[in-house]
């Protein structure tokens, strides 16, 4: 993975971003104080080209109704990521306290929010061997070479792991 | 690819994001960093940006 460019990203991300070499996370905190930690990891789960997985740690666990600073910081990481490397981006919502049907849903509103007819999001849920739902999502570029590949085989796979055992 | 196998993908990337969180969370847990970072949100307001 390419490194991101922390000076684009704070020249138009509303919140300051500090990079932390130690982990490469990217942190941030907003105006009602939550502490936000970012972080760009390899995933093989998707295998007809390159793919990393989104993480993104709320210190405070509390929410952030309607910060629109928020989405829009997530959003200039997320981009500065797309430019910088043409690969694929899962989001897999955390399972641990139930919440991940509202992650998931946030996740795509944000998304729906971005300038993002340059990129392609594909979404989806299957409930694993344990009876918990699982939520996750997919973002490619829209020039991605191998874009159709990517999106079949991520289909193919969130359809395996729905199937009944 | 059969089931087992997009499992095993699966649970990996699962095990790979926990470990990642494990990371931020201990690192977070020092409040000089978020007092750092507290400074440096101070520096730059919305506007500027």
């Amino acid at each position: 993975m390419k490194k991101l460019d922390l000076n684009k990203i704070n020249g138009s991300a509303p919140y300051k971003i500090v990079y932390v070499e130690q982990d490469s996370s990217y942190n941030f905190i907003t105006d009602s104080g939550i502490v936000y930690s970012v972080m760009f990891i390899d995933d093989d789960l998707v295998q007809s080209g390159e793919s990393y997985q989104f993480i993104i740690y709320n210190k405070n666990n509390r929410k952030s109704p309607r910060d629109k600073k928020l989405r829009d910081t997530i959003a200039t990481i997320i981009h500065e990521f797309f430019q910088q490397n043409n690969v694929a981006l899962l989001y897999i919502c955390e399972t641990g306290d139930g919440k991940q049907a509202f992650r998931s849903r946030l996740f795509q509103a944000w998304f729906a929010a971005w300038d993002s007819e340059w990129y392609v999001c594909k979404s989806t849920s299957f409930i694993d061997n344990d009876g918990i739902e699982n939520y996750v999502s997919i973002i490619i570029r829209d020039d991605n070479p191998v874009r159709s590949q990517i999106i079949a085989e991520f289909q193919e796979a969130l359809d395996k792991l729905g199937e009944k055992p | 690819m059969t089931k087992e196998d997009v499992y095993k993908r699966f649970e990996t990337a699962k095990a790979r994001k926990h470990e990642a969180l494990r990371r931020m969370k201990e690192r977070l847990e020092d409040d000089s960093f978020c007092d750092f970072l507290r400074q440096q949100s101070n520096s730059l307001s919305y506007e500027e940006a």
